[in-house]
């Protein structure tokens, strides 16, 4: 092998071992500064050929509806109030308030701060936190009686898979209560903490 | 000498022999009196041959199977290690796999053992990457990461002349675009990714023959030639499928999507008008017509799918149906043409495999359902052993016209 063959092996050798850890080291130093927030989940367990188990994180917040028909109603307090889209694949910021011992939606926006989101809500909102995720599916749900329409909107945030050892995943799966500590950091970038089972922190 | 140093001789003997030969400085007879010389009969030749391909398989085999085994060990006792452990263990046996296949292919004799080790070095610095990022729960299905694999792991084959690395890598290199263009681009437009891929193939193939005029890179154009043509004639053979049209979308944003397809029309003008224009480029003038006209019509074919919008009618439908499966077949026996003037048995076998995928899913395609089931049935393995039989008197026909020693 010639000199220059063994210099540009090396070389490569090297970036790899440095991506590595220039990817450990990206992860680490975005979330140094973040909030735990806790999210209500249902966890499905498949398998990954190539890493074992995983369980699929279902949030509630992962499903928003919103009653349509009382939007340019009057009574505007008792809907939700997320921007209207028709297309998909959007990426939106979703704005959370602390509910009991986990963080429900309250809002969704397109924009980072959130447009009118807070003039039209009501103003007991005292602590909020955005998630950013992406906007999957948009479904217009009309009542038999032709009454109220309905818009549920589906939205990942890049946290639903959770790797836990092998042939554990059926026990989280099978447990009453599935929660998840989850890392947000001022862009709204999240990252999964803890799974917390039963009230316990998993494994 | 050593027995060592008789082998690396006798391993350099045989190569220069057959350049020897190819450039018509010696003629076959007497590259085999110079064999027999040193006591290398065409015997013993074959026999190493055979045992050097043995080697080859069962130490890459051995190899992949390693680096599986690892990377399903650790990553299903993941959440028991800690978290600087794995970054650490991950780190240290990338190095060390690299390190033993270094001294292993160049420092000893057992250099193919030494490629394999390679090959496991890659795999475990694919390995690596997704356990690192199962720390992070990042999904598995992100094509990212493969693209990231594939930053470290095709200038490895490159560096070292690994066409088992070369090929691993061909993987990535086929999906790796498709996918993040339409996920960039697109809102899953269908005739965009088959626009895209038609354009995408042909590149391909034209970079096989780029690598054919380098001194140190050509061992890798087969492999290219081969997967550019068999990306456009699997893109050609889907759209001679009626399902496939009915899945066009109406409506289409064509900026930005037009852009790639307009860089890869460039590129392609680019290096085919390099053929005429170079004088390293020595193609027969009938090759070079023969193949100007198949990329042409890629080129116009994929603008074609790019500017379609669903199709209604029923009889353009059927038209454009039976030009695509016409043109499907030509392309395929293009490709064995090409493959036969060329020398290279593996288009061959991919032209005749496509004539014959074609020509039997379309039997079934007209005749299932059309006669009583058994009958279709005995039919059918009557005429595949038919067609087996032929099929392998065709291609060993076409083989025994040139040397299968490919670049």
């Amino acid at each position: 092998m010639s000199r220059s063959k063994k210099i540009l092996l090396s070389l490569i050798v090297v970036l790899q071992v440095v991506s590595i850890i220039i990817f450990v080291v990206i992860q680490e130093v975005r979330f140094s500064e973040s909030k735990i927030i806790t999210l209500q989940t249902q966890p499905v367990d498949p398998r990954d050929i190539f890493r074992g188990d995983y369980v699929i994180l279902d949030y509630e917040i992962s499903h928003l509806t919103e009653n349509t028909t009382k939007r340019n109603g009057s009574d505007i307090t008792t809907c939700c109030y997320y921007e209207f889209w028709d297309e998909t694949d959007k990426d939106v910021y979703v704005f959370l308030k602390p509910a009991g011992d986990v963080w429900q939606a309250f809002g969704i926006s397109s924009s980072y701060d959130g447009d009118n989101l807070f003039s039209n809500t009501d103003s007991n909102i005292s602590e909020f936190i955005r998630v950013k995720g992406k906007l999957t599916t948009v479904d217009n749900i009309e009542r038999i009686d032709g009454e109220e329409n309905f818009r549920e909107l589906e939205i990942t945030y890049g946290i639903e898979n959770y790797f836990v050892q092998v042939d554990t995943g059926k026990t989280i799966e099978t447990a009453d209560d599935v929660k998840v500590n989850v890392k947000v950091n001022k862009h709204g970038d999240s990252q999964i903490e803890s799974l917390l089972v039963d009230g316990n922190i998993w494994p | 000498m050593n027995s060592s140093n008789d082998l690396n001789f006798l391993d350099r003997i045989k190569k220069d022999l057959k350049v020897f030969v190819q450039q018509g400085i010696i003629t076959n007879g007497q590259e085999d009196s110079i064999l027999q010389y040193y006591g290398v009969t065409k015997d013993i030749l074959d026999k190493g041959n055979s045992y050097s391909r043995l080697i080859i398989i069962l130490s890459t085999l051995g190899a992949a199977l390693v680096g599986l085994g690892v990377v399903l060990l650790i990553g299903a006792n993941w959440n028991s290690i800690p978290h600087l452990l794995k970054i650490i263990m991950s780190v240290l046996s990338v190095i060390l796999a690299n390190y033993i296949g270094y001294w292993l292919k160049y420092k000893t004799i057992y250099k193919r053992i030494g490629a394999s080790i390679f090959f496991l070095a890659a795999f475990l610095f694919s390995g690596s990457v997704f356990l690192i990022g199962q720390m992070y729960h990042i999904r598995s299905d992100n094509f990212d990461i493969l693209f990231w694999i594939l930053l470290g792991v095709l200038p490895v084959a490159y560096i070292i002349d690994s066409k088992a690395l070369f090929r691993l890598s061909m993987g990535i290199v086929i999906f790796w675009p498709g996918w993040k263009l339409a996920t960039l681009l697109t809102d899953d437009d269908p005739q965009f990714i088959f626009s895209f891929y038609v354009l995408y193939g042909v590149l391909i193939y034209l970079i096989g023959f780029l690598h054919s005029k380098t001194a140190n890179f050509k061992i890798f154009t087969n492999t290219l030639i081969f997967v550019g043509s068999s990306v456009t004639l699997a893109v050609s053979y889907i759209l001679t499928m009626d399902g496939i049209w009915n899945e066009w979308e109406s409506g289409i944003n064509y900026f930005p999507n037009i852009i790639p397809i307009v860089v890869l029309t460039a590129l392609i003008l680019v290096i085919q008008s390099s053929k005429y224009l170079l004088s390293n480029f020595e193609f027969s003038p009938k090759l070079l017509f023969v193949e100007s006209f198949v990329l042409s019509y890629l080129v116009l074919l994929s603008w074609f799918l790019f500017f379609t919008t669903k199709i209604n009618d029923e009889f353009i439908l059927f038209f454009i149906l039976v030009v695509f499966n016409l043109i499907f077949l030509a392309l395929s026996l293009t490709i064995t043409y090409v493959g036969i003037t060329l020398k290279r048995y593996s288009l061959v076998n991919l032209g005749l495999f496509a004539s014959i995928l074609f020509i039997f899913t379309k039997y079934f395609d007209l005749f299932m359902g059309m006669i009583d089931t058994g009958l279709f049935f005995a039919i059918t393995g009557l005429l595949l052993l038919l067609g087996g039989v032929s099929f392998e008197r065709i291609r060993r026909r076409l083989l025994d016209r040139f040397d299968l020693n490919e670049g």
